[in-house]
């Protein structure tokens, strides 16, 4: 092991220090993997904030809401044709000049207000 | 920027996914797995079908390949070929000929799957170092379609996790580049050590 580390600092220094960072690099993408696995595996830290670039419908239904509900927070008539409604949250936020922060509560609101599913 | 990207997804749909994965082909930085993976997301909620999101992202990836291919083959090998009549770089070029008649269609198929950052480059080197364009296309094309299924049916199935899965790609990228280089690095100097310790 020595002769090799010895070798490679006589004939291939660069590359030795190369793969020496790339080495060091792969650890730390490791452990930030296994740090973030662990934490996304506790229920505990499920609960995600709704982001710009979610799709209104994705909104709707990773949050357990129905269409009339995401109508209702969007402020648009159910009846609206397809091509009319805003298709994602940033899309939406742009067009009604509302905050992300007062969208979540909105969402959170209609969730609170839904019938709970499952066994609490 | 990856955030300003997906944030197309919903608004242009399944074309959107099409060409960013032809443009991630041609090693522009362009997070297509991870865009994949949201864009399936979005599909188990019904935004669009999950077969024409497959179909879509599959076809860009065949597309992009071909591209890369053909623009490396028409440009990079009469390059190639010009460098390998100066002695000082031909060993080198005759030597990457050799490593990509005998490992190169692991190569492709690697690198469109788990060490799928790398894809754009293995597909220039295959163009320019002449693999046969069959035999790069169909690796290619078992590559692309396990890729594109595998990204999409990540985030269809765990839709209600896409930030989390988003979070852990962007990390595994930084682990298969980082690794790669590593893997390579080693490899490499132990290959040359071995033959010093025979030679001395």
């Amino acid at each position: 092991m020595t002769g090799f580390l010895k070798f490679v600092w006589r004939e291939h220094r660069v590359l030795g220090l190369v793969t020496a960072a790339a080495l060091a690099a792969l650890t730390l993408f490791s452990a930030q993997f296994v740090a973030e696995a662990l934490y996304f595996a506790n229920p505990a830290n499920q609960e995600r904030p709704v982001e710009p670039w979610m799709s209104l419908r994705y909104v709707e239904r990773s949050w357990d809401l129905t269409k009339p509900d995401m109508f209702a927070i969007i402020g648009f008539d159910p009846d609206t044709p397809p091509g009319k409604v805003p298709h994602s949250v940033g899309e939406f936020l742009r067009e009604s000049g509302m905050s992300l922060e007062a969208f979540q509560a909105r969402v959170e609101d209609a969730q609170e207000q839904r019938p709970r599913k499952g066994v609490e | 920027m990856t955030e300003a990207l997906l944030a197309l997804i919903p608004t242009y749909g399944v074309w959107f996914i099409l060409v960013s994965v032809v443009l991630s082909c041609l090693a522009l930085p362009v997070p297509s797995s991870m865009m994949v993976m949201v864009a399936g997301g979005f599909a188990a909620t019904g935004d669009f079908a999950f077969w024409s999101l497959a179909g879509f992202a599959f076809a860009g990836f065949v597309i992009g390949d071909q591209i890369a291919f053909w623009l490396s083959r028409r440009l990079g090998k009469p390059l190639l070929t010009g460098l390998e009549r100066r002695p000082r770089s031909a060993g080198v070029i005759h030597k990457a000929r050799e490593l990509l008649e005998r490992r190169g269609l692991w190569a492709v198929l690697l690198s469109r799957t788990v060490l799928s950052p790398l894809g754009p480059y293995v597909g220039y080197l295959s163009g320019a170092l002449g693999m046969p364009w069959l035999r790069f296309t169909a690796m290619a094309v078992l590559g692309a379609m396990t890729w594109s299924m595998g990204y999409a049916w990540l985030g269809f199935t765990f839709s209600d996790q896409i930030t989390q899965i988003a979070d852990l790609i962007s990390n595994s990228v930084g682990i298969i580049m980082a690794g790669a280089v590593a893997l390579g690095g080693l490899a490499w100097m132990r290959r040359t050590y071995r033959r010093s310790r025979r030679r001395g």
